[in-house]
């Protein structure tokens, strides 16, 4: 009997194990390709916004990144491209304020595009915890040439209400999909 | 634990029971921590609500079915295992979140075995190396992707968090077995300390060197030599007991034998200050009837005296008695000459008359008137004759009687003699007798002064007895007593040993 039982559950655990990465796709079944949440946000300042009422696509990074930053730099640049004429700004926001100066923040942004913005915390500190106030979580680790982040790298869609609606976790994104993500996000708010 | 006794079984079982239900308790308070308060500002929280409930289920079913069994325990560790995955997941991998896989497997520390933190490690091992292998395959599943950590992923760090999971779980493991050790031999300790309650066994030992196990066995010696010699003790008790009881009835049956005899002995001295009483008594009387013997002793003094004298009448009377008889012997020998010669004158006549008739005869018718006259006288000198024969045998008769009253008398006169000499003899032996009486007397009188005497020793002696039988009666019930002691002593014995003898020591 139990030895029975035992063969049923133990195989079942395992199972449950492996299904676990699986699990969110079956429960979280929304239409929407990014995850949907619905949670408030630290509000950021952005001086040169020009949306009222409409959505931003947030990211912690930094310049010295050499790895998952400037995939979802593409990423975000080609979505502005897609997404142009819609209330659709594009926040980076630098986990390293020490080396990514204003100076060269806007010289960025003016590269990526007009709806392409940038935010510099006063310090690293302050910027960790802006990022772990979103859900996203930057280390610090040294390095034999300087130091790097180990961050989530996750987008991060918000509402100019400050409400955080959606998270795509992955560099490697289907943009068709977010595409209409974010045009469906659109019409709810 | 197959050497432990059935009922420290019972134990280790209901300890491991226990162990699963605090177990069981543990994830169940995971479930509303992981599908409410860990997705908060996450928005995963339908995924952590299906897959904590599942693995809550999971656990639910594994209590139920497989509680008290390693198997229940290596199903927990996947639970808590998976638990974390969740946690992590919820978080989209939060680092912080992997804290939980370290504190979960020093939980399962509880069950002191290495099998759950074994398999919870191989567990998280595995899923965590699917996962860093899916992640970095960028893989995405449905519409969520998966995330092992929420920065950077690579091998790297899956090696180092690999490496410190072994190190942790290599350290459980060590703490594990150490308590399990520690457990199994508190078991062992129970199963002896048991063994000893419920059966009185005391040979169990404690396996291995440890300071405890040699403490434990130096106590369990040192109990075993305290009980063997208790047990020695108790025998000699026994002993001594054995021999106390024996001593105590031998002193009864001594003293019962002493009593019997001392009861025969005041008897006896009874019947003597009786007896004594008797001889006084007695010898009273003896000597009253000495006094009276002395007395008839001085008469047949007095009346020996008196015989003496009449025999010397008699003697004197029988003097004169011969005189007259041997007077009148010489008178009966004149007379018997006197006849004698008559006989001879009748002779005489008788041939004269012979004579006369012869002539007579020649003298014819003449002479026939003298014929006649002849033998008138011839007849007349026969008659004669045979008159002073018969005279003659009188007085030859005559002499004969007078020679045997001479005799007789002179007899009579010895015999006189004799009684003279036998009297004054009896009268020496009266006298002889009469001292011997006195001394008698005065013996009888002493006698019977030391009949008093003793009369009052022996009724000394008698109540001298009494106490003695008294004391002996005593003596019968502390002898009793004693017995009853011992016996007494023998039933404490018994119950001791009793209370002894079931302790098996070697």
């Amino acid at each position: 009997m139990n030895k029975k039982i035992a063969l049923i559950l133990f195989p079942l655990t395992f199972l449950l194990g492996l299904a676990l990465p699986f699990l969110p796709a079956w429960t979280d079944r929304d239409d929407y390709y990014g995850i949907a949440v619905d949670n408030p946000v630290p509000p950021l300042e952005l001086a040169d916004s020009q949306i009222d009422n409409g959505l931003r696509v947030l990211f912690f990074g930094y310049r010295n990144c050499g790895t998952v930053c400037p995939a979802q730099i593409v990423n975000l640049v080609q979505l502005q491209q897609r997404l142009r004429g819609h209330p659709v700004e594009f926040v980076f926001i630098t986990l390293d304020p020490e080396r990514d100066s204003e100076e060269v923040l806007q010289r960025a942004a003016s590269v990526f595009g007009p709806s392409f913005k940038v935010v510099r915390p006063e310090s690293t500190l302050l910027a960790q915890n802006l990022a772990l106030a979103y859900g996203d979580t930057a280390a610090r680790v040294q390095s034999a040439t300087g130091y790097e982040f180990d961050h989530t790298a996750n987008l991060y869609v918000v509402t100019t209400g400050w409400r955080k609606r959606l998270i795509y976790t992955q560099p490697v994104l289907d943009l068709d999909r977010m595409e209409s993500d974010l045009q469906k996000l659109l019409q709810t708010i | 634990m197959t050497d432990l006794s059935p009922h420290t079984q019972d134990q280790a079982l209901l300890d491991t029971l226990r162990n699963d239900k605090q177990m069981l308790g543990i994830l169940l308070l995971h479930f509303p921590v992981l599908a409410f308060i860990i997705p908060i500002g996450y928005g995963t929280m339908n995924f952590a609500l299906t897959a904590s409930l599942l693995v809550s289920l999971i656990a639910a079913a594994g209590y139920w079915f497989l509680r008290g069994t390693r198997a229940c325990s290596a199903l927990f560790a996947i639970c808590l295992m998976l638990s974390s995955a969740i946690m992590i997941q919820t978080q989209l991998g939060r680092l912080e979140m992997h804290f939980h896989i370290f504190a979960a497997l020093a939980l399962l520390t509880i069950y002191r075995d290495w099998l759950p933190i074994v398999v919870a490690a191989a567990t998280i091992a595995v899923h965590h190396v699917l996962l860093t292998l899916l992640q970095l395959g960028t893989a995405s599943l449905g519409d969520m992707p998966i995330m092992v950590y929420n920065y950077g992923c690579n091998w790297g760090i899956t090696f180092i968090h690999a490496a410190f999971v072994v190190f942790e779980s290599a350290i459980l493991v060590f703490f594990a077995l150490r308590m399990g050790a520690e457990r199994a031999q508190a078991y062992r300790m129970i199963s002896i300390v048991q063994a000893f309650s419920s059966k009185q066994d005391l040979t169990g030992r404690l396996p291995g060197n440890t300071p405890t196990a040699v403490a434990f066995n130096d106590m369990l010696e040192r109990f075993c030599q305290l009980i063997a010699r208790l047990r020695d003790l108790s025998k000699q008790l026994g002993d001594n007991a054995e021999q106390l009881a024996q001593v105590s009835s031998n002193t009864e049956e001594i003293v019962e034998q002493q009593q019997q005899q001392m009861e025969r002995a005041a008897t006896a001295t009874n019947e003597m200050s009786d007896s004594v009483q008797n001889v006084s008594c007695h010898a009273q009387g003896a000597s009253e009837a000495a006094v009276s013997a002395t007395e008839g002793a001085d008469q047949g003094r007095q009346r020996m005296d008196e015989a003496v004298q009449l025999t010397e009448e008699t003697n004197r009377i029988l003097g004169q008695a011969l005189g007259a008889v041997t007077e009148l012997e010489n008178k009966v020998s004149s007379i018997a000459q006197l006849s004698d010669q008559i006989n001879d004158i009748s002779d005489q006549t008788n041939l004269l008359a012979l004579n006369a008739a012869i002539e007579a005869a020649r003298a014819g018718d003449s002479g026939r008137g003298f014929a006649v006259v002849a033998d008138e006288v011839r007849t007349l000198s026969t008659r004669t004759r045979n008159f002073t024969d018969q005279i003659r045998q009188t007085t030859g008769e005559l002499r004969s009687v007078s020679d045997g009253a001479i005799s007789a008398i002179k007899n009579g006169q010895q015999r006189s003699a004799d009684t003279t000499g036998a009297v004054a003899h009896t009268q020496q032996v009266i006298v002889q007798v009469q001292e011997a009486i006195r001394a008698v007397s005065d013996m009888n009188t002493q006698i019977a002064s030391a009949c008093e005497e003793q009369a009052a020793t022996s009724a000394e002696i008698n109540r001298g007895i009494h106490q003695v039988v008294d004391r002996n009666v005593d003596i019968v019930s502390e002898s009793g007593r004693l017995n009853t002691m011992a016996r007494g002593l023998d039933e404490s014995i018994e119950q001791l040993e009793q209370m002894i003898g079931g302790y098996r020591t070697a």
